[in-house]
């Protein structure tokens, strides 16, 4: 099991090393290819109306004269050990994981990514858990039902979650329940140490929102899943030796169907980390994503590669921890 | 009283195509200590009855429109120690199962959850019906493993079901039935997985368990052969009836029934020679849901001209005596019977005329590839095949005995004094 | 050089939102009743639709109170050294204050030059070379430090390295004397010989050349003071020291700004801000349909970056009375137009340039912006309504015929010698939806009289660095006919017209004078009119003769006088257009609620 882990780990390191060196050349190589060079592409990283000067001041601060794998590899350096930055009166010193200063307001990028993680976290876990529960629970019920209407009517509710894009059905609930009848004015991001009531209650919509979407996959899913694990040998013996219906269902059914809802789920929650970026464009609220579409929409390249290393990160990770809760769940991977 | 008693069990499932009915009048009985082998092809219904003995046909989550009993019908009376199990209600059913009647299935492997261990689940077989601590019910675990022959039960009660060998795990599935001491043990297969070798030894387990814990044991297969081994009375089915019941003895060396006749025949043998085609029953099992009118094997029968008239295909033979506890459903007289019985018999001396070919090498039954294949019962030449090579075929004058030693060149010299012959009535 | 407005660019999820939502249009909120309120304030300016362009919504003395901004981006910069967006030059007053800046006053007065930091409006030397300012004494910085000319010097000096501050303009650097000064943090140990401060309350700026539009240059907030032991360069931006009526409380990047009152703040620091409420809150990164909806609901009181309502709130305002009253539409300091370049065959022929002028659809253009409330007035001169010199003329017809003249342009055509039209290149921003309408609309109208544009669509980001800002590359692609918009930087004829069409300002990459216009006359009134020694009536003449003879060499073709439909919460007070930044002014707000 502990070589296991370490070869994953190896791994995840080595894709994170190949995200990171693909997103630079997008950045760097492609417009160099294209015939730019390290004057034009300054340029596009400096104010509006800029002087000779100016844009060759930013040419020598981005290093873009030097060799590519040079550039690159400061900029590896820069995540490992940090840099110094020259802020005006004084030089700052960018503590590891140093991905550099905002094209847009000049402020380290890291501790942004930091600001808006918990924003994310908070909207992904919370969703999370109930698109799990519900989602879960319904496909349970719809597999046990099946053909009854309870069954035919959670499906087709799941077609419809599964179908409306996030911000429809967000803006749809936003309309309703925030503007027209006030239950949830406001929804604002509130941090959970400032005022966990208030905190919760703004994140109720986009928590729905978010997990009707997933709970409807996983209802499916769970459906499906359960509806073909009941049909095991092993469902016959448990009852065979007499265990209450719910027992065989839960531990012996719902525990083998669940394995690769369980899978599907790891590998949702880490993409999720990353950025829900409709949802939290749609509910203003300030994570990952909304930072995402921040950092495109002006071509900010540290802050685009520190928010596309994040995301790898947790998607690399989530794959990783996916493979070894397998292991756990499932005993025959072990071996 | 018998610990077991059937009466015109009658299953039908309703099915989109039409009412199936898998199970049309079945009555038998088993005492303690007793062992009843099921014999009978795929779609015989045998597997139908132990499942409806166990009440696992009972409404189950899952099934299209699930609620009770999901359009499956059982009338009849299943009488497990004066208890009606048909009339009783899901609880009271589910109470028993485990603990007064346990099943074992056919492939161990997908028979037994995948993510616990085999203590796990034997431990939850043992305390659903029995209130103690875990502790408790681990060593018990433990006890059983080891006395269905698991070496080092300590440590392998820990080990999951993937990790044991196909025999190990047949004997962990029987000692989670035994687990609660059960008075019924229905065993549906329980060796058409495994090889040759170790069905031998689950056999002799089972047997060796029996004597032991005093149960009635219910094995049902479609392989003479393990009827041979274990059981001392053997019910024949053929869609969905008995067609012939009686001591195991009686049944293979007189069978009074026109498809017993097929079954046997249908046997290689290696104590004669053989000197020509081996004989399938021909056709094939009738459907279900339109069974054919009269007797229902009437369609494959080569005897309906002897019976006279169309009684074979407008009259349903009744289950009569015809010898002490010996009961068969035809239409045939005694003599009659016992005058084609004669001819046919596989085991009668060889006639002069019947020369053997020396050049021809005896018939290969010793192929395990076709050991393996329990799902082609449609053709009967192949039960035939499934004999265990290594035991010589049931003779017509007593069923070998396993532990008799081989004659030089495999085949057992059928013993002096047996020959088969057809006494005048 | 054009102050830049953010665009909103709504995204497809709008559009979505904008069908199902125009389709369950609320019943509108409660509005608060027009009229005066409560408070201390002087009756009149009762809640009407356009009144804030005419005159003061709610005038009010009232203290007290939280006016809340939001907006769907961030700001440049909220650095008042270090930003270049119309709207944070407004916003930049409640904590900065430069030199000179605009009357607070609703109406064509917002126009005006009045002193900011200083005590009265700038004056030159006799040579036009030196520009003397005079600070008013006894201010404070919010940290109870005083203000003094030399926080004012420093506050231009940082602005000279574009390494840590880039963003905002440059006209310090080109106007003035010392060129070459590297900035403070480079240089600690020199200074920007080219500013002087004879003593602590005197500043003079030494020019390079001439120029008469210097107050004008001294109203960007690169010159409010700013205190060199607090100056934290790329950091200042998160707390700069106040010199305005409110100060930073809290900065969360990202995600909201909060301003209190400045304690050490007399209203004559500034006598056009004032100090109302007692706290300002700014909402970053709200997306713009959460940002109307809360407008209409009374949850938010402002939409900071001076963009309008979008289209599913404006049908809402425009069909219901009792929003409507608090909706202006006003102009916001922006020219939609089309270059028509002088020196790309036929359009080197004038009358082929009058052709274009006078075929072209208005009404159309007009719809591919938004239509009259949206997107803004047909346009007739390349000055905007307001502007000192501005005349209601129009040569081509196109308030009186806005579907087009055809018999004038073909008349035209005739006289150019191309009677059945001729083939040009067009070129476009394709990422700015209404532009690229408007570009097709054009081409259907130019197609009636047998003018055919070949459409060719750059990416707005390098439009003016690598395409239609480089004649050779006009020349070569044939760009006759070349799709633009302005913002001046400030609102006189100057910061409309001269990089438009001014013949001096042609430079090889990066230009805006994409006509070519090299037009001698124009030329020699521009330098008229940039003479110390001119009075600003006189100014205001000789830019009304560069409109008329820029019309008249039919070089642009104007398309909107552009416009926005704003929405101000009934809880505001003093809300009024102010017309220098084409939006409310931010400076003056207060609130009842």
């Amino acid at each position: 099991m502990v070589t296991f882990v370490i070869r994953r780990l190896i791994t995840a390191i080595f894709l994170l090393v190949v995200v990171s060196i693909i997103t630079f050349a997008i950045f760097f190589l492609i417009p160099r290819l294209a015939g730019q060079n390290a004057y034009e592409l300054a340029t596009q990283y400096v104010g509006r109306n800029p002087t000779r000067a100016a844009i060759l001041q930013m040419e020598a601060k981005l290093g873009l004269n030097e060799a590519l794998p040079v550039q690159y590899w400061h900029f590896l350096v820069g995540i490992v050990a940090g840099t110094h930055y020259n802020d005006g009166p004084s030089v700052t010193y960018c503590p590891p994981p140093c991905f550099g200063y905002s094209f847009r307001n000049q402020q380290p990028v890291w501790p942004q990514l930091v600001a808006a993680l918990p924003v994310t976290v908070s909207l992904a876990i919370g969703a999370a858990i109930l698109w799990l529960v519900g989602g879960v629970a319904i496909g349970v019920l719809s597999a046990l039902r099946r053909g009854t209407f309870f069954d035919r009517f959670s499906m087709a509710v799941a077609l419809a979650g599964v179908s409306l894009p996030i911000f429809f059905t967000g803006l749809i609930s936003l309309e309703l329940f925030s503007y027209k009848w006030a239950l949830f004015p406001n929804v604002t991001w509130v941090p959970i140490t400032q005022n966990p009531a208030l905190w919760a209650r703004n994140l109720v919509l986009p928590w729905v929102t978010l997990a009707f979407l997933y709970a409807a996959l996983y209802a499916r899913l769970t459906r499906a899943g359960m509806l073909e694990t009941m049909n095991e040998d092993f469902i016959r013996t448990a009852r065979a030796k007499g265990l209450r219906e719910r027992t065989v269902v839960v531990r012996h059914g719902l525990r083998a169907a669940l394995t690769p809802i369980l899978t599907i789920f790891g590998m949702d929650l880490g993409l999720l980390l990353g950025g829900a970026v409709l949802t939290e464009t749609t509910f203003s609220l300030p994570g990952l994503g909304q930072f995402t579409i921040l950092a495109i929409q002006n071509q900010d390249f540290p802050e685009i590669m520190g928010v596309v290393l994040l995301a790898a990160f947790f998607i690399v990770v989530a794959n990783m921890l996916v493979d070894i809760l397998y292991a756990v769940v499932d005993p025959r991977v072990r071996t | 009283m018998a610990l077991l008693e059937v009466s015109d069990l009658r299953v039908r499932f309703s099915t989109d195509d039409g009412l199936v009915k898998a199970v049309d009048g079945l009555t038998f009985s088993l005492d303690r200590g007793r062992t009843l082998g099921i014999v009978g092809e795929s779609g015989s219904g045998k597997s139908v009855t132990s499942l409806a003995i166990m009440g696992l046909h009972r409404g189950r989550a899952g099934q299209h429109g699930a609620g009770k009993q999901a359009g499956t019908e059982v009338t009849g009376e299943i009488r497990l120690d004066g208890e009606d199990l048909v009339t009783a209600s899901d609880e009271r059913v589910r109470q028993l199962r485990g603990s007064k009647m346990a099943m074992i299935f056919q492939d161990p492997l997908t028979a037994l959850h995948p993510y616990y261990t085999v203590g796990a689940q034997i431990i939850e077989a043992y305390r659903v019906h029995n209130n103690v601590s875990k502790q408790v019910a681990r060593k018990r675990a433990v006890d059983l493993l080891g006395r269905v022959g698991i070496p080092q039960p300590a440590v392998r009660v820990d080990d999951y079901p993937h990790q044991f060998s196909g025999g190990m795990r047949q004997r962990a599935m029987i000692a989670m039935a035994l687990s609660c001491d059960p008075g019924l043990l229905i065993a549906d297969e329980p060796t058409t997985a495994l090889d040759v070798t170790v069905q031998a030894q689950i056999l002799d387990l089972i047997v060796d368990l029996q004597q032991e814990f005093g149960s009635a044991v219910v094995i049902i297969t479609h392989d003479l052969g393990v009827v041979a081994e274990l059981a001392d009375e053997v019910l024949v089915m053929y869609a969905g009836r008995a067609v012939e019941s009686g001591p195991a003895l009686n049944v293979f060396q007189q069978p009074a029934h026109p498809y017993a006749w097929g079954l046997l025949a249908s046997m290689p043998r290696l104590d004669v020679a053989r000197v020509e085609r081996l004989k399938p029953i021909p056709g094939t099992p009738p459907s279900l849901i339109n069974v054919p009118p009269g007797c229902p094997f009437h369609p494959r029968c080569a005897y309906p001209a002897q019976v006279g008239g169309d009684r074979c295909r407008t009259e349903e033979p009744a289950l009569n005596e015809i010898a002490a506890g010996h009961r068969a459903a035809c239409h045939l007289t005694a003599a009659k019977r016992r005058e084609i019985w004669a001819s046919i018999d596989p085991a009668r001396a060889p006639e002069p005329g019947d020369a053997p070919d020396p050049a021809e090498p005896p018939a290969d039954l010793a192929d395990p590839a076709d050991l393996a294949d329990p799902a082609d019962l449609a053709d009967p030449a192949d039960l035939a095949d499934l004999a265990d090579p290594a035991e010589p075929p049931a003779g017509p004058a007593e069923l070998a005995d396993p532990a008799e030693p081989l004659s030089d060149d495999g085949r057992p010299a059928p013993e002096a004094g047996t020959v088969t012959e057809v006494e005048a009535p | 050089m054009k102050r830049r407005r953010t665009l909103a660019f709504s995204a497809a999820a709008a559009v979505v939102a904008a069908l199902t939502l125009a389709a369950c249009s609320s019943s509108g909120s409660s509005t608060g009743s027009g009229g005066s309120t409560a408070g201390t304030g002087t009756s009149g300016g009762a809640a009407a639709y356009n009144a804030a362009t005419t005159g003061v919504v709610n005038p009010s003395t009232k203290k007290g109170g939280t006016v809340s901004f939001a907006l769907s981006s961030t700001p440049d910069s909220f650095d008042p050294g270090n930003t270049y967006l119309a709207w944070v030059w407004n916003f930049s007053r409640l904590y900065a204050t430069p030199l000179t800046t605009f009357k607070s006053a609703p109406g064509s007065a917002g126009n005006t030059l009045v002193p900011g930091l200083a005590t009265s409006l700038g004056t030159a030397s006799a040579n036009g070379l030196v520009w003397t300012y005079h600070i008013r004494q006894g201010l404070k910085f919010s940290d109870g430090e005083p203000i003094t000319s030399a926080d004012v010097k420093y506050a231009v000096e940082r602005t000279y390295d574009r390494s840590v501050l880039e963003n905002g303009p440059n006209y310090f650097q080109t106007l003035l004397a010392d060129p070459t000064y590297k900035g403070p943090y480079k240089d600690p140990k020199g200074n920007l010989t080219s500013v002087t401060t004879p003593d602590k309350y005197t500043i003079q700026f030494h020019l390079v050349a001439p120029f008469a539009d210097f107050n004008y240059v001294a109203s960007i907030p690169q010159d409010a003071p700013v205190p060199q032991d607090k100056d934290t360069g790329a950091n200042y931006q998160l707390n700069p020291v106040s010199s305005g009526p409110y100060m930073f409380s809290s900065y969360t990047l990202n995600k909201q700004a909060t301003l209190v009152d400045n304690p050490n703040w007399t209203p004559s620091e500034d006598p056009q801000a004032q100090q109302n409420a007692t706290k300002v809150t700014v909402a970053l990164n709200v997306n713009s349909d959460d940002i109307d909806n809360r407008l209409l609901a009374g949850d938010l009181d402002l939409e900071a970056q001076g963009l309008g309502v979008g289209a599913a709130a404006r049908a809402k305002i425009l069909s219901n009375p009792s929003l409507q009253k608090n909706a202006d539409d006003a102009f916001i300091n922006r020219l939609w137009f089309v270059y028509l370049n002088t020196k790309v065959a036929p359009l080197n022929n004038l009358a082929c340039r009058q052709a274009i002028e006078y075929a072209a659809d208005k009404t159309d253009m007009q719809t591919a912006f938004g239509g009259p409330v949206a997107g803004g007035a047909i346009g007739t001169t390349a000055l905007l309504p307001g502007q000192g010199g501005y005349a209601k003329i129009d040569d081509y017809k196109a308030v009186t015929e806005p579907a087009g003249d055809v018999t004038d342009a073909k008349a035209a055509l005739a006289k150019c010698g191309k009677p059945n039209g001729f083939t040009i290149g067009a070129s476009y921003r394709s990422d700015r939806p209404a532009e690229t309408a408007s570009a097709q609309a054009l081409q259907a109208s130019l197609a009636k009289v047998g003018i055919t544009l070949q459409l060719h669509g750059y990416p707005s980001g390098t439009y003016y660095s690598d395409f239609a800002g480089v004649p050779n590359f006009v020349h070569s692609h044939n760009l006759g006919v070349l799709f633009g918009g302005w913002s001046p930087d400030w609102p006189d004829g100057y910061g409309m017209l001269d990089e438009l069409v001014n013949g001096n300002t042609i430079v090889p990459a990066g230009n805006t004078n994409i006509s070519e216009e090299n037009n001698p006359k124009v030329n020699a009134l521009f330098a008229d009119a940039a003479k110390t020694t001119t009075t600003t009536a006189q100014a205001s003449a000789d830019y009304a003769q560069i409109d008329q003879l820029v019309m008249g060499d039919a070089v642009i073709l104007p398309e909107v006088y552009a416009k926005a439909l704003y929405y101000r919460s009934p809880n505001l007070t003093n809300v009024y257009v102010e017309a220098a930044f084409g939006e409310y002014n931010y400076a003056v707000l207060g609130t009842n609620s």
